[in-house]
């Protein structure tokens, strides 16, 4: 298929992850401009998938950036290349759960700085400069409110949940990203699931997160 | 309830039929097709679900700098090209002072064995002069009184004339003895 055509991504996940194959493939095959809209492709729904996870949009940022790199150096050793999905999300995964036992890490020392709180909130505010202030309030609220769910959960079920519902996974692509069984990834699900019908702040949260 | 297929669903069968609906047996699957009211909760809870993914994604931020992979390439290239510089500047800095270094060393080590060897030469040919005018060490010197090496031929020869000389004199005065 020829680079022109390929400019219009259709907006169906699986004409994406089709898409996302052909391009692979010629990434792969040392066409530069296919890596270059294999990221345009999926650099929106990289960021998205890290900032669930860490709630920082500078810090999601160098993740996502990160994340492509290693995609970059290691897309050669990818054999099947219909797996590029559930392989992009693997590495997203890791090296979120990478950057957070830095983050650990350093705040265990106190080397996490002032200057970073200051450079967060000042980005907070530019992103919600754009959409109010009051949209500014009710995304802290919501987000504030999705951590305390999320905290009920145990790391792999909140991991499985979150792949499932917001980065909207396949139970399939689920197994393959966390290398897990497709029965694990269920029945982890299942108790996320369970926990969060039981809650009944999701409902108020949607309520209240409502346009 | 549904008295045809049984009671209607559980907590635990909504959550089976949201997370994969081949999960439920034969005659869950006829009921869930059949109860309006079940249907109704597993499709409330699945929209709920949505909802909270969609909300989620409508909070999440707009990323400010885009991918920068080719710029980010460039920079590591002349960052390494930077490196090497540096690397290089730095070994060719020690190889020059070690080798200065190890060139002083040798030459001042040549210097000083030359010297050593001429200091022992000259104590070796001190020793063998010693030896060729008196062989006996000094403390047999003493005993044979012949310690005292340092005195003036010439003026023991004037105090005490050689027997020698005065035979030669007086054998070419015609064998007279002069006093």
């Amino acid at each position: 298929m020829p680079l022109t055509q390929q400019k219009k991504y259709p907006n169906s996940g699986r004409d994406r992850k089709s898409q996302a194959v052909i391009l692979a493939e010629m990434a792969v095959a040392g066409n530069p401009n296919a890596f270059d809209q294999l990221v345009d492709l999926y650099y929106n729904t990289i960021f998205r998938m890290v900032y669930y996870r860490i709630r920082s949009g500078m810090d999601a940022e160098d993740v996502t950036q990160d994340i492509f790199t290693q995609v970059l150096k290691n897309i050669k050793s990818l054999k099947d290349f219909s797996l590029f999905n559930s392989w992009l999300f693997s590495i997203a995964v890791n090296r979120v759960r990478d950057f957070k036992r830095k983050k650990r890490f350093a705040s265990l020392f106190g080397v996490l700085s002032d200057k970073n709180t200051e450079k967060e909130q000042e980005y907070e505010h530019e992103t919600s400069a754009e959409s109010g202030p009051l949209e500014s309030v009710i995304r802290q609220n919501f987000w504030k409110q999705f951590e305390s769910i999320l905290n009920r959960l145990s790391s792999l079920e909140k991991e499985v949940f979150l792949l499932r519902f917001l980065d909207q996974l396949g139970i399939r692509e689920i197994s393959m990203t966390l290398k897990k069984n497709e029965s694990t990834v269920k029945t982890h699900l299942y108790r996320a699931l369970k926990k969060i019908k039981d809650d009944s702040s999701v409902k108020e949260l949607l309520k209240e997160s409502m346009p | 309830m549904n008295k045809k297929n049984g009671t209607h669903f559980n907590e635990e069968q909504i959550c089976k039929a949201i997370i994969d609906e081949s999960q439920l047996l034969p005659s869950e699957n006829e009921h869930l097709s059949d109860c309006a009211e079940c249907r109704t909760a597993v499709e409330s809870f699945e929209k709920d679900l949505k909802l909270l993914g969609q909300t989620a994604e409508r909070f999440v931020p707009i990323p400010r700098k885009r991918m920068v992979l080719h710029e980010k390439a460039g920079k590591n290239f002349l960052w390494g090209w930077r490196t090497a510089f540096t690397v290089a500047i730095t070994i060719l800095f020690f190889v020059i002072t070690m080798h200065s270094d190890s060139m002083k060393l040798l030459f001042h080590n040549k210097t000083d064995i030359a010297d050593s060897e001429l200091y022992s030469e000259d104590i070796l040919m001190t020793e063998v002069n010693n030896l060729v005018e008196n062989s006996l060490p000094a403390k047999y010197l003493f005993v044979s009184e012949e310690d005292n090496t340092d005195y003036d031929e010439d003026f023991i020869d004037f105090v005490v004339p050689s027997i020698d000389e005065d035979v030669l004199s007086s054998k070419e005065n015609g064998g007279n003895i002069s006093c």
